[in-house]
C-alpha cells in the first residue's frame, strides 16, 4: 500500500509545491519509486511546474482530461447532468519516467477547483475514495494542499497517513503553524478513528544567517516541543536553483549551476523523510 | 555437408534450439502445420521478397551502417547485455535519448555532465563525437553510480513552454471567466 503524505501549511508561499515536485522527482529517480502527485490547489502550481504550458494546454485542456475538479464533482447532479469519472486512471497524467525505473504521475488541478469550494457539501470523501482505487499502483502519494482551510483540507487529511509541514523561518510564516494545529485538532475531533500522523516540520528556504530567521526557528521548535511534533534535522536551504528549476521544469539537482551543497541539503532531507514515513 | 552455408545454418538452428528449448519448437511445428499459417507465411514471404527487390540501398549507406555496427556503441551494448544486463539497458536508453537530443542537447552539457560524473575530460569538438567517449566512460562506473548519475538527467522537451504569457493565456481564458 502506498504511503500518503500531504504537504500542508495554512500559510501560502512556504514552498509546498516546489517541495512536493522535488520530492517526487527525487524518490522516483534515486529510489525508483512510483510516485503520484495530487495537485489539490486551485492555483495549480504543482501542475504548472510538472507540465509546463504546452503539455497543460494540449494534454489537459484541449484533451478535456479529467482533473482533481472532476474527482470532487463526480456523481454530483447539475442541470446539465451528472459529472462522471468512470475510470479513475483517466485523471492521471504520466509526467516522467526517469532512467533506471520509477515514475512521476500527476492528478492535475485547475482554477475551477475553487468553484468546488462554493458548494462543498459531502465532497470531503471524494478524494480518499479516488486514492483508494489507484494507490495499489504507487509506492508514494504526495498531496500538494492549498494554503487555506476548506473542504480540500479535510479531503487531504482523510486521504493521508502523514502530514509534512514546510515552514519558512519568518515571523508571519510561522503563524501558519498554530492555524494548522487548530485545523488538525478539529479534524481529529470529527474523525477520531482516522490514523493521521505528523511526519514533521521542515524549515524550507532556510539560510541560517539572518537573526530573524534564527529567532523564528527557535519559536517554531518551542511550539513543536510542547506538542511533541517532530522537527526535521535537515533543512531545505534557500537556493536560486528552486525557482530556476520551476521555470525550466527540472528538479533542483538537474538545473544548470545548482550548487552541490544545496542539492545535498535537499537529498539529506528527503532521506530523513523517507525514514520518518518508513518508505 | 557440401556447403559451408548449410553448416552455418545447422549451427544457428542448434543455437536457436538451445535458446528457445525443444517445447517451443514443438509448439511452432504444430502451428506451422495449420493451413492458415501456411497462407499467412506465403504472403509474408512474398511481401518481404518484393520489398527486398525494391530496396535501393546506396553503397555509402551500407558502409555507414556497417561502421555503426562494428565496434560502435550499439554492438558494445549488445555485448554488455550478456555480462551486465542492467547497465546495458540503462545505457541503451540513454544512447537513444542522446541520439534524439532528448537529453544533453549541446556539447557543453555533455562535457559538464561527464566532468560532474568524474569521467576523463571529453576532448571532442562536436556533440556527435562526444557521445561514444561519454558512454564508454559511463560504462566503467559501477551500475549503482551510473544509475544515480543518469537519474540526475531530466529529458528536455522541444515543445516546453514555461512563459508567463503562456500561463496568462490559459488562466485568462479559463471557464471561470466565461
Amino acid at each position: 500500500m502506498a504511503k500518503k503524505v500531504s504537504l500542508i501549511n495554512m500559510k501560502g508561499g512556504v514552498g509546498k509545491s516546489t517541495l512536493t515536485v522535488n520530492l517526487a522527482w527525487t524518490f522516483a529517480s534515486f529510489l525508483r519509486l512510483r510516485v503520484l502527485v495530487v495537485d489539490l490547489d486551485p492555483q495549480f502550481n504543482a501542475s504548472q511546474y510538472l507540465l509546463g504550458v504546452n503539455r497543460y494546454a494540449k494534454e489537459i485542456l484541449d484533451a478535456k482530461k479529467p482533473t482533481i475538479w472532476h474527482i470532487f464533482e463526480q456523481n454530483i447532479r447539475t442541470p446539465t447532468g451528472k459529472t462522471e469519472l468512470s475510470n479513475p486512471q483517466d485523471a492521471i497524467v504520466t509526467v516522467a519516467q526517469p532512467y533506471g525505473g520509477g515514475s512521476v504521475d500527476l492528478v492535475p488541478s485547475r482554477l475551477e477547483l475553487a468553484l468546488s469550494l462554493r458548494n462543498s457539501g459531502q465532497k470531503e470523501k471524494q478524494l480518499s475514495g479516488f486514492i483508494a482505487q489507484v494507490e495499489g499502483k504507487y509506492d508514494l502519494i504526495l498531496i500538494d494542499c492549498a494554503p487555506t482551510e476548506s473542504v480540500l483540507t479535510t479531503a487531504a487529511y482523510l486521504s493521508s497517513n502523514y502530514l509534512l509541514v514546510p515552514v519558512k523561518p519568518e515571523y508571519l510564516s510561522s503563524i501558519g503553524l498554530p492555524l494548522l494545529a487548530n485545523s488538525m485538532e478539529e479534524f481529529q475531533a470529527n474523525y477520531p478513528n482516522h490514523d493521521l500522523e505528523l511526519a514533521g516540520i521542515v524549515f524550507n528556504h532556510a539560510s541560517d544567517y539572518v537573526p530573524e530567521e534564527k529567532r523564528s526557528k527557535q519559536e517554531v521548535r518551542q511550539v513543536a516541543a510542547q506538542r511533541s511534533w517532530h522537527v526535521f534535522d535537515a533543512e531545505v536551504s534557500f537556493s536560486r536553483s528552486y525557482p530556476k528549476g520551476a521555470r525550466e521544469g527540472k528538479p533542483i539537482y538537474a538545473t544548470s549551476h545548482s550548487r552541490s551543497k544545496k542539492v545535498i541539503n535537499f537529498l539529506t532531507f528527503a532521506k530523513e523523510l523517507r525514514g520518518r514515513i518508513g518508505l | 555437408m557440401k556447403h559451408k552455408s548449410e553448416f552455418e545454418l545447422l549451427r544457428e538452428l542448434a543455437e536457436l534450439l538451445r535458446r528457445y528449448g525443444p517445447e517451443t519448437f514443438e509448439k511452432l511445428a504444430t502451428e506451422i502445420s495449420s493451413p492458415h499459417f501456411s497462407k499467412m507465411l506465403g504472403s509474408m514471404l512474398s511481401s518481404v521478397a518484393m520489398a527486398g527487390r525494391h530496396a535501393q540501398i546506396s553503397r555509402s549507406e551500407q558502409k555507414k551502417s556497417r561502421r555503426k555496427l562494428e565496434g560502435g556503441i550499439p554492438s558494445i551494448l549488445v555485448q554488455l547485455r550478456t555480462t551486465e544486463p542492467e547497465k546495458s539497458t540503462l545505457l541503451a536508453r540513454f544512447y537513444d535519448s542522446l541520439s534524439a537530443k532528448a537529453v544533453l542537447p549541446t556539447l557543453r552539457e555533455i562535457q559538464e555532465f561527464a566532468a560532474d560524473a568524474g569521467l576523463p575530460r571529453l576532448k571532442a569538438t562536436a556533440r556527435e563525437k562526444a557521445i561514444t567517449p561519454l558512454l564508454k566512460g559511463l560504462m566503467s562506473l559501477p551500475v549503482k553510480e551510473m544509475r544515480d548519475r543518469l537519474a540526475l538527467l531530466k529529458p528536455v522537451s522541444k515543445e516546453d513552454d514555461r512563459s508567463l504569457e503562456g500561463w496568462t493565456n490559459i488562466i485568462l481564458g479559463s471557464e471561470m471567466r466565461r
